[in-house]
């Protein structure tokens, strides 16, 4: 079970009035959520620009559509939704979603850069899995963390991204896989740690 | 269903589903018993759980002045809507303020009662009124700041500025026929003038009013 970041309580008078433009709540929601949101942008499309844009696009669209929240959700979900609905927007406009589906040339890119740089690739740290992430495809990586970080089942997923949940599912498994070879060979070049794994 | 097989280690897929609660319950007797499998099954947690306790990333502090800019150039707000019957309220209001208007027309047509006034020089009259624009103008630029700052208006109040707004809208007609033909003498222009000022400073007042006595909760 999955805990969301986004799960943060917010205050109904606030909600009201970012509702009708007040700047202070509008800011309020933006103090509250911007990290989560900044947070999966970033994680999914591994670029920091793309990362802002899709925050920023994220929370226009929100005040443009508090309106319409009707509450009978909780708001973090409904915020969660249109920031994911935007990152797919924007790995739509980056044109390599459908290339990275196959999760072939930049993970092997990846791999050769891994056998390329012997010894620089540091020991087995929370930020060099963050390193590898940022080498799995994009698909593989939207798919690994609306799954398992997000909480989000593998039929949501794949009716998101216009696919199956089979679809989903074997997307994770590649992106565990591909996680489990280069972890193992960042292991193998890594002095400080001796990994059985391999 | 086939039986998993002591030596037929399970793929990654169902190691997942392992991990997940699913998965065949043979496949899961299988992880259980099996030294290669469950490691395998360990790892992936390992990872998962590494995914999971990644830190929060920090938007850059400047982002919000970014979407601050483009909130004033697409303003996102939903005003208060006018009920019912505060929109017949506002058409009264705009007879009413072009009833004011054609009296004071009527009334600048007759003997003048405010000699003072009327037999004032036109230099001074002039000056006179290019006072009242100027006070317009700061009030005008009061309010231009004041909608510029996102509040919450109750309906009431939301009524009420409509109102003003068309008895403005009512006067602003009247002075711009002052540059017609039928324009309009000093005086007529003047008292028009002055119950603009008027106005504007009722609405300044109501707009102001929420920066007075602000609600903060959070």
């Amino acid at each position: 079970m999955t805990t969301s970041s986004f799960a943060i309580p917010v205050d109904d008078l606030a909600l009201a009035r970012a509702r009708k433009g007040n700047r202070d709540a509008q800011a309020y929601l933006y103090r509250s959520f911007a990290t989560p949101v900044y947070s999966l942008a970033y994680r999914i499309c591994a670029s920091k620009a793309d990362a802002e844009d899709i925050t920023q696009d994220t929370f226009i669209e929100l005040f443009a559509k508090l309106h319409q929240f009707r509450g009978d959700s909780p708001f973090w979900g409904w915020l969660r939704r249109i920031a994911v609905n935007k990152t797919l927007m924007k790995l739509r406009q980056r044109k390599q979603l459908a290339e990275q589906a196959e999760a072939t040339e930049h993970s092997e890119a990846a791999e050769a850069e891994l056998n390329e740089t012997t010894g620089e690739v540091p020991e087995l740290v929370q930020r060099d899995l963050e390193y590898l992430l940022g080498h799995l495809s994009e698909t593989a990586r939207l798919v690994v963390w609306l799954y398992d970080i997000e909480g989000y089942t593998h039929q949501e997923i794949g009716a998101m991204m216009q696919k199956t949940s089979s679809f989903s599912k074997s997307q994770r498994s590649r992106a565990y896989a591909r996680l489990r070879d280069l972890l193992c060979k960042s292991n193998q070049n890594t002095t400080t740690l001796i990994s059985q794994r391999c | 269903m086939q039986k998993q097989s002591e030596h037929d280690h399970v793929d990654l897929a169902a190691l997942l589903d392992y991990l997940d609660g699913a998965g065949s319950e043979s496949q899961r007797a299988h992880i259980r018993n099996c030294a290669q499998c469950l490691n395998q099954t360990l790892e992936l947690s390992e990872t998962r759980t590494r995914l999971r306790h990644l830190p929060p990333m920090q938007p850059p502090p400047e982002l919000w002045s970014r979407i601050e800019n483009e909130l004033d150039e697409k303003p996102t707000g939903v005003p208060d809507k006018l009920d019912a019957w505060a929109r017949p309220r506002g058409w009264m209001a705009v007879a009413a303020s072009l009833l004011l208007v054609f009296t004071l027309v009527i009334f600048q047509q007759q003997p003048s009662t405010a000699p003072a006034l009327a037999q004032a020089p036109a230099a001074a009259s002039d000056e006179r009124y290019q006072d009242l624009l100027m006070q317009s103008q700061q009030l005008e630029n009061t309010l231009a700041y004041l909608n510029r700052q996102p509040q919450v208006i109750t309906l009431g109040v939301a009524g009420q500025l409509d109102e003003i707004s068309n008895s403005i809208a009512a006067i602003d007609f009247a002075l711009m026929n002052s540059n017609s033909e039928q324009a309009l003498d000093a005086q007529t222009r003047e008292a028009l003038m002055r119950e603009r000022i008027q106005l504007l400073k009722q609405m300044v007042e109501y707009k102001a009013q929420p920066f007075l006595n602000p609600v903060q909760s959070f």
